[in-house]
């Protein structure tokens, strides 16, 4: 069972400077992750390196995130790729499964940079195969130099829509729409704030022209609200939607299409930090649990530290700050600090808030509208791996179901092998539109150990049987600790 | 039209085979079984949760768990999170008809 000074979970932006910046303090890291690759999905390593009939700016991506990646060759790091960690206790113990069998990691400290899952809605046709996040077809561009054969339309809103239609476009795919939910007239209202995010507002200008001089047709105000097909993808509807997402009827248009992207923004990935008993609080832009920290980073949990996505979205520049900081503030906890910590800490610490700042402001244009439930018919399934209908959903919160977790005892949403990463967020929308009460209050899924699904077999191997923070009996109490009330 | 196409944007990479549903499919060194997958033309990949809903890679980050496959016996293996190796005998679904 291996000790270490410092686990870091995750080796995205965030988990990878956190590991570098421990380690330089002098810290022994153990640095995990359940990717094949390190680098998370913004630093998704490809296949094999790309050759020069990539993108410019898809090679230089890739070279910044080869540099980063390259200072983790570093003596005191030990780094554990296609390992799951499926539990964390607050006493810091970390069980992982993967491709090398089971392991038991013991950390004097952790530091948390799980990062974020893809926001997707709930509409009729959504579980088709063809329909899949923007992310997810990004990840088989940056990870494995695959294309959509047939015909693109990315959906949803946020930034990454224009992002991912410009990168397949760039790769020879036939991107030919790109849907976006927030009207116009909210760029018009939001624009004083967009001052402070300048250079991501040229990005996106940028990817518009190109967009457009390929002859993409741009739809605002608009939502994929239905995918057609049998066995696959053959087609989309879109309709107008008002500026809380709520689809208008008779708006219907259907375009022609072999693959749908969507996404809706990002949510923090925050099953570890609850299931260690880390408080966490509701981010309404995001309309998202976040984990809570102290200005050190550290959770509620002491010596369990959290940086980058999990803490809310920021970008990957912010998480890269972050990162930094918290591997230098885990690594100062421990006694372990170098000529130059402090400049180094109010270096980081001032970076980090300066572009969480600029996130924040592009982001406060694509907040998370109640509209998107109204996107599931009562026979769309809402829980993919059980098969969960949004009209069970609502019928349930009808009956009483108030929160996710009541939920499951009326319908089994959220109990399948994704444990509700893919559908608590959007059963929260359904539960909260049908109730009236607030998003927050359908509050979230309780973590239990395992998190992941493992074989049986790395269960009866553990040393700890037991594992303390989300046992059973300890479910009320523990659900106060993550909601922050009693 | 195969649902993905090789882009050719990465160096050249050693090819092999794999064995799906009994038939030799081409691979390339360092991509995930769901990837060479969707190259070879299978857009079904999964059936979840009854066998007549056919599914495929939905978030290609191991989160959704929309692609499982049957991995040399061994169910419910992630095959956007596996790496693809050869020999490797894969097992779909039986919707997943490519």
């Amino acid at each position: 069972m291996p000790s270490v000074d410092i686990a870091v979970v995750g080796a995205g932006p965030a988990g990878a400077s956190a590991a570098i910046a421990a380690a330089q303090a002098g810290a022994r890291v153990a640095l995990i992750d359940e990717g094949i690759r390190l680098g998370g999905q913004f630093f998704r390593q490809p296949a094999r390196p790309f050759n020069s009939q990539a993108s410019d700016a898809l090679r230089n991506h890739f070279r910044r995130g080869r540099q980063l990646l390259e200072q983790l060759d570093h003596p005191k790091i030990e780094v554990f790729t296609g390992a799951t960690v499926w539990n964390l206790d607050p006493k810091r113990r970390l069980q992982l499964y993967g491709s090398h069998g089971r392991l038991e990691v013991r950390a004097h400290c952790i530091i948390l940079a799980t990062g974020a899952t893809e926001r997707s809605a709930a509409f009729p046709g959504w579980t088709l195969p063809g329909v899949m996040t923007a992310g997810a077809a990004q990840s088989l561009l940056k990870g494995h130099g695959l294309v959509p054969g047939g015909r693109v339309i990315v959906a949803g809103s946020g930034p990454l829509l224009l992002a991912v239609a410009r990168q397949l476009l760039d790769h020879g795919a036939h991107v030919t729409d790109v849907v976006e939910a927030t009207p116009l007239r909210r760029w018009v209202k939001h624009g004083v704030h967009m001052r402070r995010a300048a250079s991501q507002l040229w990005e996106g200008v940028e990817h518009l022209q190109r967009l457009k001089r390929a002859g993409v047709g741009l739809h605002h105000g608009m939502a994929a609200t239905r995918a057609l097909g049998s066995l696959q993808v053959s087609g989309v509807e879109i309709d107008r939607v008002d500026e809380r997402w709520r689809p208008e009827p008779g708006s219907t248009r259907q375009l022609a299409a072999d693959v749908l992207c969507v996404s809706y923004g990002l949510i923090p990935s925050t099953e570890l930090s609850r299931l260690a008993g880390c408080g966490h609080r509701f981010d309404t832009s995001l309309g998202a649990w976040v984990v809570g920290t102290d200005t050190n980073l550290e959770t509620s949990q002491h010596g369990i530290y959290a940086a980058g996505e999990t803490r809310g979205v920021g970008g990957a520049e912010a998480a890269l700050a972050e990162g930094r900081l918290a591997g230098l503030l885990a690594a100062a906890s421990l006694g372990l600090w170098g000529a130059g910590h402090a400049s180094a800490v109010a270096e980081a610490r001032a970076e980090q808030a300066r572009l969480r700042a600029q996130t924040e402001a592009v982001l406060g244009l694509f907040c998370v509208q109640p509209g998107l439930a109204d996107l599931a018919t009562d026979e769309t399934p809402v829980c993919r791996c059980e098969g969960v209908t949004a009209g069970a959903i609502r019928l349930a919160a009808r009956e009483g179901a108030r929160q996710l977790n009541s939920l499951k005892a009326w319908n089994r949403c959220g109990m399948g092998p994704c444990q509700g990463r893919t559908c608590g967020p959007i059963a929260a929308q359904i539960i909260a539109s049908e109730t009236g009460a607030h998003l927050e209050a359908a509050g979230c899924f309780t973590a239990r150990p395992p998190i992941r699904p493992v074989p049986l077999s790395a269960l009866a191997e553990t040393a700890t049987p037991h594992p303390t923070g989300t046992a059973m009996e300890d479910h009320a109490g523990y659900g106060r600790v993550v909601t922050g009330r009693r | 039209m195969p649902a993905f196409l090789r882009a050719n944007i990465l160096a050249a990479g050693q090819r092999f085979e794999i064995l799906v549903n009994g038939e030799p499919v081409a691979a390339y060194e360092g991509e995930s079984l769901a990837a060479a997958l969707l190259a070879a033309g299978w857009m079904c990949l999964a059936a979840q949760p009854d066998p007549d809903c056919p599914r495929s890679l939905f978030c290609g980050m191991g989160a959704c768990y929309g692609c499982l496959v049957t991995l040399d016996g061994r169910p419910n293996v992630r095959s956007c999170a596996t790496l693809a190796q050869p020999g490797q005998r894969v097992e779909l679904a039986d919707h997943a008809i490519g």
